[in-house]
């Protein structure tokens, strides 16, 4: 045996030494323990490698990511996912979840009551200062009652297991079922991965328990509809759980929204969408309680919607959680929940935490401080920013200032004593060796009680509370495997329910048109700047011709327009003339491609289509996520000879095969996509944006001096050299070009191609207000009708003055097209702001 | 008993037009045991499209007003006629030994005080500092009756801030009116809100208005005009007793109550959410007119 085996742990059960999870005795793994102890023994480190890596493939692939608390946007870090799951005993499991519901049932009569009577204020079991201390008691959401009428639907409860096998709860979290998500994928890659020993243990099923989520969210909805809309509400982009948002929401077929998607009406909630207003039934709410309304609510929130509080107290809106639910996150009511079951249900809590107290009162406080370096102290309100402190571990001096803060506001600790945790089996790298555990689990409302998810995301290797609270540390996660008895699991079931026939016409948020509108002009501007940087490095070698010099500062001149790389002083690139190695010419052309740092480059361009991508990934087919997936790893692959050294063959291979994997992502995204209207939105960037650069070019290339380095330039660069060819041979004249890419529809690279597709395309959009022509398209009929009755051969002669006032006027009205679209679909996406409170006296009305 | 007819505008000017916007109001004088308010209506311009009234958590009238036509201006006025009694506690303040450390006592142990005790902890505004202590701790020698207590530190701040319209505004922090010794009636009423919490007491925030035209003989008081604030502290043998620091004064007939809480942020008279507006500007105007 290769594996865990050759670790002898210490005896179970002595005081002190961690439970471990696997070992029964030295060389005896527990009962429930033996198929996977067969798996890793029977298996060559090599084979299990295999597994590690096959785990690792599949996270990189999907994206599966967690954004570090606290540091920027963008940083966002690979999923952690060990490749031995974490299984626990049935019995053992059934007895925790006995412990889990019964805990979520007091914290849901905590709640009912702190929101209703205050009975447990009242009569002394919970302190007033624990209620009126903090800002997580929303005293909007007092005296009235949520639709379905329970205050907790949703929970996470994290345990840990202590040495004497016993499971302890280290915190509450209230705030719809965070981690779920990554526990799916999680199951989803484990399942795969390790699909003989997953069949061996007969695994209990997640889909069931996610069935019971769809079921009672589904029982908020105040209309009586056959298919409420449902609405995940994600705290944006920058949240650190923003991958399992997107995930969650594309699981339970919810649109993901953030707050400025929605709005309240007459104290309804509706989301904002491509064809006006629709009503939101219920919730699913991943955005902080106190930032849900900057109106009744945290006045300096941007991620709410000014009137929910309102909405939700009319009964025209389910939340889930309700608002408020936040109250039981609080670590310090840990500390009472012992009391308040015995008070509220006459029962003793089964499921005890790690043992707690609240400094603000002060026998407490006086008990912690007795030993002091036994504790690990925590924030009383909110622990979601901060690690603990340990005075056992700090110098004189610092504890002496710790504890001095202590006592001048003992109200805002908690101290909590940690158990050592169980130990369980992990592939590290290459070898086996034990690490702590800690299990968030998930519970979801179920008639008069609760359901447990029979798994959870376990957590290896670090500090025992929860998964998603560590500013450092990104520990490995693990699946946790239910044994089940069944000797067939039955497929999850569909619901039950006639769907009506539907083409089209679904409802899409307005902010997602937007999204996918950028999207494709990434795609397009992406394309365009790798072909002018190909085109320029192209034309570097010895062996091109004394012209080149011309062409190259024509390219150069329109990377600049495009702000792909800044005009240095004087906004013209230095002279193109000089372009040996190390030139500064040959270094603008490798910085647009190749420079991450600086924005507009290719690289920076990719990004932004990348960040995008996260968004829409719900309406993306699985192929095309896989294409801009691997888009996205591109910059990643450019030879290092190409990137930093400047080598021109390396650096033109490399642009080849990001234009191969760009016609890819057009193919799979824009052609196997149902023409509705994501799909249109999309195409119209790309239009916009191929019109736009086109017109961009033609005004860097042409007269006045305009030669055939420059024309043949400008038709590489517009893949129209073959056409041109074909038709007018190799004499390059300037009317003939200038119609082939400016008003020859047949060319589907020509700007009257797109302005015309852009045509037909904006017929097809809902129009606002019934009005006949909507202004973008009054616009882009204009310039359709510029470019098609343009007298090109007069154009072109002279000293080609008409020609650049056809495309200035042409760029101008597609810039202006672009605006309307927003302003006409997009603009009701915006967000809304927080007017300041009148500032006490100001001057009178009469006096201004 | 003196009959009061108020007329109190607010508004907005926006740099760009507004699409859509909510407000919330706290405008609505509160009936309590002296004061009966009579006919109250609120305007706005543009109408709202639609508007609820509640009554919040601190039991005071709220409005919430709903515009979805696109507006530069919103104008929200508010009229109502509020009948004002004298208030016995002002009037004759009665001659309680009760110390304020006695009160402290009875507060954290009286089942009947439990959920007054909601206004001893700190709040959106307010947080208990060792300096509002240290401020309030000459006035406050152990023992001493807490009515008389109270009486001194109004009088105390009344005389050591200066009264200083443009010097703050809301955002102001506590800290830098006690240092620099100067602001406007709220910042008076947090500050002894705030000394007083301090120290464990219950306190809370009032917000409304002063008679306009002084009786004859008398000055007009600081913050006629305007909108007005003060202070309140608990007596747990005789109710609440509003002190206004900003005029040395325990209000009685010439105080007319709007709403109270926490601190400011929870009766602020008028605040909204737009989509749109740009920049914006506000006008105030208060009329308080004795019938």
């Amino acid at each position: 045996m290769t594996t865990a085996a050759s670790r002898s742990p210490g005896a179970p059960g002595t005081a002190g030494a961690p439970y471990d999870e696997f070992w029964l005795a030295p060389d005896t793994p527990r009962e429930h323990q033996t198929l996977l102890h067969e798996h890793l023994s029977q298996r060559k480190k090599e084979e299990l490698e295999q597994i590690r890596h096959a785990v690792r493939r599949r996270i990189t692939e999907q994206e599966v990511t967690f954004n570090i608390l606290g540091v920027p946007e963008g940083t966002d870090r690979p999923w952690q996912l060990d490749s031995v799951p974490l299984v626990v005993d049935r019995a053992e499991w059934a007895e925790l979840g006995h412990g889990l519901r019964q805990r979520a049932r007091v914290i849901n009569a905590v709640l009912d009551d702190c929101y209703g009577a205050q009975k447990l204020i009242k009569n002394g079991v919970l302190p007033a200062g624990l209620f009126y201390g903090h800002s997580h008691f929303l005293r909007a959401c007092q005296g009235w009652q949520p639709i379905g009428g329970e205050r907790l639907l949703l929970h996470c409860i994290d345990v840990g297991r202590g040495p004497d096998g016993h499971f302890r709860v280290y915190s509450d979290r209230p705030s719809g079922l965070t981690g779920a998500g990554y526990a799916l994928e999680n199951r989803l890659v484990l399942g795969r991965a390790l699909a003989d020993l997953f069949r061996g243990y007969r695994v209990e099923r997640l889909s069931g328990f996610f069935q019971r989520v769809r079921t009672i969210i589904a029982s908020l909805a105040p209309r009586q509809a056959d298919e409420p809309r449902v609405v995940l509400m994600s705290a944006g982009r920058g949240d650190e759980s923003a991958f399992e948002h997107a995930y969650l929401s594309r699981y339970l077929g919810y649109e993901l929204v953030e707050g400025h998607d929605l709005t309240c009406r007459s104290d309804k909630v509706f989301l904002k969408t491509l064809t006006g207003l629709q009503p939101v039934d219920v919730i699913l709410r991943r955005v902080p309680d106190a930032l849900c309304d900057p109106l009744m609510l945290r006045e300096d929130s941007f991620q709410g919607v000014a009137g929910l509080v309102a909405a939700a107290r009319q009964g025209n809106v389910g939340l889930a959680n309700p608002l408020g639910a936040s109250f039981a996150e609080i670590p310090a009511l840990k500390a009472y929940l012992p009391q308040a079951c015995q008070f509220l249900f006459n029962q003793q809590l089964d499921l005890e935490s790690v043992p707690t107290f609240w400094c603000g009162e002060e026998a407490s406080l006086e008990h912690v401080l007795a030993d002091p370096d036994a504790w690990s102290f925590k924030p009383a309100w909110d622990d979601r920013r901060q690690e603990p402190t340990r005075t056992a571990l700090l110098d004189s001096k610092a504890k002496q200032e710790f504890l001095d803060h202590l006592r001048s506001r003992p109200a805002d600790f908690i101290a909590e004593k940690w158990d050592e945790l169980s130990v369980a089996p992990l592939w590290d790298d290459g070898k086996m060796r034990t690490g702590p555990m800690s299990v968030r689990t998930f519970l979801c409302r179920s008639g008069d009680d609760y359901e447990v998810m029979p798994g959870g995301l376990a957590r290896a290797d670090a500090a025992p509370d929860g998964i998603f609270l560590s500013v450092l540390a990104n520990p490995a996660s693990k699946d946790v495997w239910v044994p089940s008895v069944e000797e067939e699991q039955r497929l999850p079931q569909m619901p039950d329910k006639r769907l009506t026939l539907r083409r089209g016409g679904v409802d899409l948020p307005s902010r997602l048109l937007d999204d996918v509108y950028w999207l494709a002009r990434y795609v397009e501007r992406a394309n365009m700047t790798a072909r002018l940087v190909r085109a320029g490095l192209e034309r570097m070698g010895l062996e091109s011709d004394s012209d080149a010099p011309d062409a190259r500062a024509a390219l150069l001149r329109t990377l600049v327009k495009l702000d792909v790389i800044p005009g240095l002083a004087g906004s013209e690139p230095p002279p193109a003339s000089e372009a040996g190695r190390g030139s500064p010419t040959e270094a603008l052309f490798f910085a647009a491609a190749f420079d991450a740092n600086r924005p507009g480059t290719l690289p920076a361009q990719l990004r932004n289509l990348h960040n995008l991508t996260l968004y829409v990934r719900s309406r993306l087919s699985r192929d095309a996520w896989h294409v801009l997936h691997r888009l996205s790893q591109w910059f990643g692959s450019v030879p290092v000879s190409a990137k930093e050294q400047n080598h021109v063959g390396d650096a033109i291979n490399a642009l080849d095969e990001v234009l191969v994997m760009l016609a890819a992502v057009s193919g799979t995204t824009m052609d196997n996509m149902v023409r509705g209207h994501v799909w249109l939105f999309l195409d119209m960037g790309r239009r916009v944006e191929r019109g736009s650069l086109m017109l961009s070019m033609l005004q860097q290339m042409l007269p006045p001096g305009t030669t055939r380095v420059h024309m043949e330039a400008l038709l590489e660069v517009a893949d129209s050299l073959l056409t041109y060819r074909a038709r007018y041979l190799s004499s390059l004249r300037v009317a003939p070009v200038v119609d082939l890419v400016l008003t020859d529809e047949s060319n589907p690279r020509s700007v009257a191609f797109q302005v015309s597709a852009l045509v037909e395309h904006v017929r097809k959009l809902p129009r606002p207000d019934a009005v006949v022509r909507s202004r973008a398209e009054r616009r882009i009929v204009a310039l359709h009708a510029n470019l098609l009755t343009a007298d090109i051969e007069q154009a072109c002669g002279g000293d080609g003055s008409g020609l650049r006032e056809l495309l200035e006027d042409s760029q101008r009205l597609l810039w202006q097209f672009s605006d309307d679209l927003s302003h006409t679909w997009f603009s009701h996406a915006h967000r809304e702001r927080n007017l300041a409170a009148p500032v006490w006296i100001d001057q009178d009305l009469e006096a201004t | 008993m003196t009959t009061y007819r108020i007329r109190h505008s607010t508004r907005y000017e926006y740099e760009l037009p507004v699409t859509q916007a909510h407000h919330l109001a706290h405008l609505r004088p509160r009936g309590f045991d002296s004061q009966r308010v009579g006919a109250t209506k609120i305007e706005t311009k543009p109408a709202s499209s639609h508007s609820s009234r509640v009554i919040d958590y601190f039991g005071n009238e709220s409005d919430q007003l709903e515009v979805i036509t696109t507006h530069d201006a919103f104008e929200v006025t508010m009229f109502s006629e509020v009948e004002v009694l004298p208030r016995p506690l002002a009037e004759n303040p009665p001659a309680d030994p009760t110390s304020w450390d006695e009160v402290i006592t009875r507060l954290e142990t009286s089942v009947d005080l439990v959920s007054l005790r909601e206004f001893c902890f700190d709040s959106p505004l307010v947080r208990a500092h060792p300096s509002l202590r240290k401020y309030a701790e000459p006035t406050f020698a152990p023992g001493r009756p807490l009515i008389d207590a109270v009486q001194e530190l109004n009088h105390r701040i009344f005389t050591e801030f200066k009264y200083e319209p443009a010097a703050t505004d809301i955002t102001t922090p506590l800290a830098q009116v006690l240092r620099e010794k100067r602001g406007v009636c709220q910042d008076f009423a947090h500050l002894a809100v705030g000394c007083l919490r301090s120290l464990g007491l219950a306190a809370r925030y009032v917000s409304g208005y002063l008679e306009t035209v002084p009786p004859e003989g008398q000055k007009p008081l600081a913050g006629a005009d305007a909108s007005h604030a003060w202070a309140s502290v608990l007596l747990p043998n005789h109710g609440w007793l509003d002190f206004d620091p900003t005029n040395d004064l325990l209000p009685s007939e010439r105080h007319i109550t709007v709403a109270w809480g926490r601190d400011f942020s929870d009766v602020s008279p008028l605040k909204g959410v737009v989509l749109g507006g740009g920049k914006h500007r506000l006008a105030v105007g208060v009329d308080v007119e004795a019938a």
